[in-house]
């Protein structure tokens, strides 16, 4: 009797075939979830550097005042004693000359305390702004939530308070207390989520975290990512 | 009447090695493609945790045992982590059947 062998290979090859593709579409989807995930992620830390980056900027505005701010103070201490002294000599003269130099540095301390009080207000404002845009404008199933965000204002403690100049100088710690941290979740397109209920896999979306701060590098405050767990 | 048995034992067996090798050859190259995603993820999230500046040591023990995790076959020779004061850098070496090799090399300037 005569058999026919020819069929063999078509055989198997439709025995193989679904394994194959079965592969093949595992990589796939693992490969593009990685990818997808990753992506995510980029987001996330592009914008929280970017956040901090403001900040930043604010910050070294707000400290390269400190000189004028210093000097000033000393200004107004010598113009305090000179106006003492004229005021002890009774000279009318003197005094008001005492008097219009204590004016002209009090005026600029005024200008200058002004001017910090801006930076301080607009890295808020900029801060808030920030984070409600990054809330909002993700509508392209990217969600984001804040973690943690206490430092809605300069992370910076004022010295001489009392003074119409006061200098601003960095918070101790302050990588950990500028920390902003964000986590996303990404829901899965409906034909992956298909592919999930097949795979048995509970989760239907993609979930991550990021977090930056501030940290002193080259002696300039510079944004980084950070760790938040 | 010519007696076929014997052919078709020949042709079954020629088929079946074919069919096999045609099979761990589609397994190598899927497992060689996981690697490389695999190894691409790892070192990124590596670079990332040292820029995060978590201890070197900590970054690279994740890394390793991620991999070695994932990759049962092929052998890792090399999780290297550099920092300098601008940049990061991620260097990883793979093996796979000793001359399929894979290199990944990442930095990170700031």
């Amino acid at each position: 009797m005569m058999t026919n062998e020819h069929g063999f290979s078509l055989v198997s090859f439709s025995i193989v075939l679904p394994l194959i593709l079965f592969i093949v579409l595992s990589l796939l989807f693992s490969t593009s979830l990685l990818f997808r995930h990753r992506q995510n992620q980029h987001v996330c830390q592009k914008e929280v550097l970017q956040l901090q980056s403001q900040q930043s900027h604010h910050l070294r505005q707000l400290l390269s005042l400190n000189k004028k701010a210093q000097n000033l103070r000393r200004q107004r201490k010598i113009a305090n004693k000179v106006l003492n002294k004229a005021l002890q000599s009774g000279q009318p003269k003197a005094i008001i000359a005492a008097k219009a130099l204590q004016w002209a540095i009090k005026s600029q301390q005024l200008i200058l305390r002004n001017k910090q009080t801006t930076i301080i207000t607009q890295a808020k404002k900029n801060m808030a702004q920030s984070l409600k845009r990054i809330k909002h404008n993700y509508s392209k199933n990217q969600v984001f939530t804040t973690v943690q965000n206490h430092p809605l204002s300069l992370p910076v403690i004022p010295q001489g308070i009392t003074s119409e100049s006061p200098t601003y100088h960095p918070r101790p710690n302050i990588e950990k207390w500028q920390i902003v941290a964000l986590s996303w979740s990404w829901p899965l397109p409906k034909p992956w989520q298909r592919w999930v209920n097949y795979m048995n896999i509970k989760s239907k979306k993609l979930t991550g975290q990021c977090a930056g701060t501030l940290r002193k590098r080259n002696r300039q405050w510079r944004e980084e990512l950070a760790a938040y767990h | 009447m010519v007696n076929n048995r014997g052919t078709a034992v020949v042709e079954f067996s020629i088929s079946a090695v074919m069919v096999v090798m045609l099979i761990l050859m589609i397994l190598s190259v899927a497992y060689f493609y996981f690697a490389k995603v695999t190894i691409s993820n790892s070192g990124y999230n590596a670079l990332i945790c040292i820029a995060e500046r978590q201890p070197k040591s900590a970054c690279q023990r994740r890394a390793k045992k991620t991999l070695e995790k994932h990759l049962p076959l092929g052998h890792l020779d090399q999780v290297q982590l550099k920092q300098s004061n601008s940049w990061f850098r991620v260097n990883i070496n793979w093996t796979f059947f000793n001359d399929h090799k894979v290199h990944y090399s990442k930095s990170l300037r700031y």
